[in-house]
């Protein structure tokens, strides 16, 4: 083969040094990128070259042009909406996964990847406390996960009926009723529409942002036929989690399938502090979170659990003929998420599981709980200040005097390159929020953060 | 902020010798995996440590227990299904992308990530010749690179008959009627089924798996229902392009949405050498292709390409209150693509772009097709074996005098690890196939393919 000499060796040091760099210095450097995207598309250029350049020279170019657009998301001062960093075991291991650049998709082909992810499946079901018999997938994040398990659900409450969803397609079919909390995320919604399902019937939600009960049930009762009710672990603006244990057992009863939204929030299994406020969310049809959050492995790692694996793998799986000899009962990495061809997307959580242990995880997890519950108790100390929601898990959401305040110290805040706080809109109010999701966050970058919203609050 | 001042120096040091260490083993290595799943696990052991072990020795590990169980992807005597090896500049930038971290769903959030993006869709329709106001997206591969754009259709076509399927999902909708060829990829029932329509009809096709115009012209003319027409670039057994001229015109008779299957063929746009089986491809609404094949960058990477950019816009965009989006003049990420956070996945399309330039794209392309016609010219040497397709592009079809003489010779392939050619089935027969997709295939690789496949037709 004429890949030529140190080829590799010289393109891959050039992006060595410079993720070292980049990652060493992270605590440092300013949060906001230093240029907009106009500033950067100058510097890169739109040009395509008619030959070939050094492949270490483009690696070279991108790490320097392109650094000063970067965000610096994976700092312990990024606490803008939910996005974790990313741990070092995970970081070596997603390298090495493109680097391999295996196309996991059944395990016969890749023995390696199939079985690590496999290894991390249970580990997680282990950590999680959910059924041991649930099918685990990594998709691309929250969104495909909720995609993974919403598109299981709509196989089994049409297959109920009797209707073969995926001989016969949605439209003609039964009407899928779909409830939802009024306050659940974005992603949600968007699974549903690729799988052509509607906006779902909101269920009127706390002042936590949790469903209430009493409208879950008059809403159950009021319809019948094939339903879904999603429910969510981890609130974005308050961290609140469903009351799972009533929410199933009601939903059960009218025979719906219950997903679980918790992209963030279902990290809190892993804490025998916090998992009481979970009770009952084993008792759900299906769940997804992130990986790329909580976890804080690199973007993109998403992780899907089905406890109906007949659902999932029917929604799935093809049995393609020509790869038919090297797909297994045991089911294939491509039967578990919507992708035929995919990176091998679980091994950097095996990586971060493997480094973390048992015990890593729970003090990753009561450690980002315990710095947001301290930024709460920090943030009330500051005049006109008021944190709106009780701090139950790692995000905390807070707001000023009135509107025009709370969005005057936002757009201060946006300039400070000490932090990253975003803004937002919660209860009909303007607010900003602290989402702790980063591994590296200790009290030091906590009382940077504090410090960062006293100084936008000064009159 | 951790104690520890460069927490990811170690482990990223073990990761890039190992990485290395697998990259230049390549040329010597057994292209075939010396373990199966089962033995990989087993090699791992299954139990969660209660205490994590450090960074490096997780590497380590997944280094010195993972390399038995992995299959050689990147070699140049790799040729199952259709898989591309990875660039060295792009699979430097992949890493980058890793170490950034940097959630790419808007131009706020990471300026850089999505400049490059932008940047590298440019340079895409400019070398495929496609029309410069496209809305190109990252998807994972070609299966969402086809939900992306079959979206896009049942977006439109619904539209057009006063239906929002964003609001009210596909439940009770107007008839809405797929066709596809005989011959078509899995992957495109896949996209069909995750969007909720139900089995597609149809169409006959030819002896190379080309869409019959004759029989599409019949089915459209016998009704007049709204219409997605999906049509192929690239048939995965015998790489033939459909006849895109005739059956387009036919399709915009009768206003229907075509979309093009070209998860490698579509790269067979940048070369004029291609131009007679081209024809016409440029016309379509909606192409799907895959960077991780043709290409040569790492898994995972699709592009998704829709000629109305506001049809892009509306199927995918959400409007969540907290997003607090800056004023975004032209389209973001997430207005293209299935997900909402998301890996930077184009990045390494820019630096595989910048490293080959123009010149370097179409010759790589027309250096695996010639590559494949001169397997073609060799592999008719071979007492009793018979090329099966017109070589036209990357892909060989071949078999034996009967079916079990073609299944001993694959089965006698399959022992021998300095090559891997897949089996499949194909117009009723056992055959096998070689694709060519990898950019370091040369000439010795060629041979030694050659002298694997005479030696398995000896025995």
């Amino acid at each position: 083969m004429s890949v030529e000499g140190d080829i590799y060796s010289e393109t891959l040091a050039v992006a060595a040094k410079h993720a070292q760099l980049w990652l060493n210095t992270i605590s440092e450097r300013s949060i906001n990128p230093s240029k907009n995207i106009d500033e950067i598309l100058h510097s890169f250029g739109d040009v395509l070259p008619k030959g070939m350049t050094n492949p270490a020279d483009v690696v070279e170019r991108i790490a320097h042009l392109g650094e000063p657009g970067l965000m610096s998301m994976p700092s312990g001062r990024f606490f803008g909406w939910v996005i974790g960093g990313t741990l070092p075991a995970a970081l070596g291991a997603d390298w090495l996964v493109s680097a391999w650049d295996q196309n996991n998709a059944a395990r016969g082909v890749t023995p390696t990847t199939a079985a690590l992810e496999e290894i991390a499946g249970q580990w997680l079901k282990d950590l999680l406390g959910l059924p041991t018999s649930a099918d685990v997938g990594f998709p691309t994040g929250g969104t495909m996960a909720n995609f993974t398990g919403l598109i299981s659900a709509r196989y089994k409450v049409l297959s109920d009926v009797g209707w073969d969803i995926n001989a016969k397609g949605l439209i003609g079919a039964p009407t899928v009723r779909v409830l939802a909390g009024e306050e659940r995320h974005i992603t949600v919604d968007l699974a549903l529409r690729y799988l052509g399902l509607p906006i779902p019937t909101a269920i009127a939600a706390d002042s936590e942002g949790r469903i209430m009960i009493d409208a879950l049930k008059q809403t159950l009762e009021s319809g019948s036929g094939p339903t879904i009710l999603c429910l969510q672990a981890g609130n974005i603006h308050s961290g609140a989690f469903d009351p799972f244990e009533e929410a199933i057992e009601l939903a059960h009863q009218h025979g719906a399938w219950v997903h679980v939204d918790g992209a963030f929030g279902l990290w809190a299994l892993v804490s025998p502090k916090l998992r009481q406020q979970l009770k009952g969310i084993e008792k759900a049809d299906s769940w997804g979170t992130d990986a790329h959050k909580t976890l804080n492995v690199p973007y993109d790692c998403g992780v899907s659990i089905v406890a109906h694996p007949d659902a999932l793998r029917n929604s799935f799986g093809t049995h393609a003929g020509y790869l038919e000899s090297f797909m297994s009962d045991a089911g294939d990495p491509t039967d578990k998420v919507p992708e035929l061809s995919r990176r091998a997307r679980g091994v950097p959580v095996y990586a971060a599981l493997a480094s973390l242990g048992r015990d890593g995880v729970t003090a990753l997890v009561e450690k980002l709980v315990t710095n947001a519950q301290l930024v709460g108790e920090e943030l009330k100390k500051i005049p006109g200040c008021f944190v709106m929601n009780d701090v139950v898990f790692t995000q905390v959401t807070f707001c000023f005097e009135d509107d025009e305040r709370t969005k005057a110290i936002e757009e201060r805040l946006i300039q400070d390159p000490t932090v990253w706080i975003s803004g937002s809109h919660w209860q009909g109010k303007n607010v900003l929020r602290i989402s702790v999701s980063n591994w590296t966050t200790d009290g030091a970058d906590v009382a940077v953060a504090v410090e960062a919203v006293r100084r936008a609050a000064q009159p | 902020m951790t104690t520890d001042s460069q927490p990811y120096r170690a482990a990223l040091e073990v990761a890039v010798r190992e990485a290395i260490s697998w990259l230049d083993g390549m040329p010597t290595r057994s292209v075939h995996p010396h373990k199966d799943p089962d033995e990989i696990r087993d090699s791992f052991h299954d139990s969660l440590a209660e205490v994590g072990i450090p960074p490096t020795e997780v590497i380590e590990r997944l280094a010195q227990l993972g390399e038995p169980g992995l299959m050689g992807k990147g070699s140049g005597r790799f040729f199952g299904w259709v898989i591309g090896g990875t660039l060295p500049a792009a699979l430097g930038a992949d890493w980058l992308v890793s170490a950034w971290d940097q959630n790419s769903r808007a131009n706020y959030l990471s300026p850089t990530a999505v400049t490059l993006e932008e940047i590298a869709g440019e340079w895409l329709l400019d070398l495929l010749h496609l029309p410069k106001d496209c809305a190109v997206g990252f998807p994972t591969g070609g299966t969402m690179a086809n939900f992306s754009g079959l979206m896009c259709a049942r977006y439109k076509l619904l539209k057009d008959l006063g239906w929002d399927v964003n609001e009210k999902g596909v439940n009770g909708a107007p008839a809405i009627q797929v066709l596809v060829g005989q011959d078509r990829h899995v992957s495109v029932d896949l996209a069909l089924r995750y969007l909720g329509f139900g089995l597609p009809t149809v169409v006959d096709d030819d002896d190379e798996g080309r869409i019959d115009i004759a029989a599409l012209r019949k089915i459209f003319e016998s009704s007049d229902v709204p219409t997605i027409l999906c049509l192929q670039a690239g048939n995965v057994h015998s790489g033939s392009f459909d006849n895109f001229a005739e059956a387009i015109e036919i399709a915009r008779q009768h206003n229907s949405w075509v979309h093009v299957d070209g998860a490698f063929g579509l790269w067979a746009l940048a070369s004029a050498e291609f131009d007679s089986i081209t024809a016409g491809l440029n016309l379509a609404d909606s192409w799907a292709t895959d960077a991780h094949k043709t290409l040569n960058v790492p898994y995972d990477c699709g592009i998704s390409i829709v000629k109305d950019s506001q049809v892009s816009k509306g199927a995918f965009t959400v409007d969540a209150g907290y997003l607090f989006d800056y004023a975004a003049p032209h389209l973001q990420p997430s207005d293209k693509v299935v997900e909402f956070s998301r890996r930077a996945r184009g990045v390494p399309v820019w630096a595989a772009l910048q490293s080959l330039g123009r010149t370097g794209v179409v010759s790589l392309v027309e250096g695996l097709v010639h590559n494949a016609q001169w397997f073609a010219q060799e592999l008719l040497t071979i007492p009793g074996c018979q090329i099966l397709n017109d070589v036209v592009f990357t892909q060989v079809c071949f078999a034996f005098e009967s079916d079990e003489r073609t299944l001993a010779i694959g089965n006698a392939l399959m022992a021998n690890d300095s090559v891997w050619i897949s089996g499949s089935h194909w117009k009723g027969k056992q055959v096998l196939r070689i694709s060519v997709s990898n950019w370091s295939t040369d000439q010795e690789d060629l041979e030694t393919t050659v002298a694997a496949v005479r030696l398995a037709g000896q025995n």
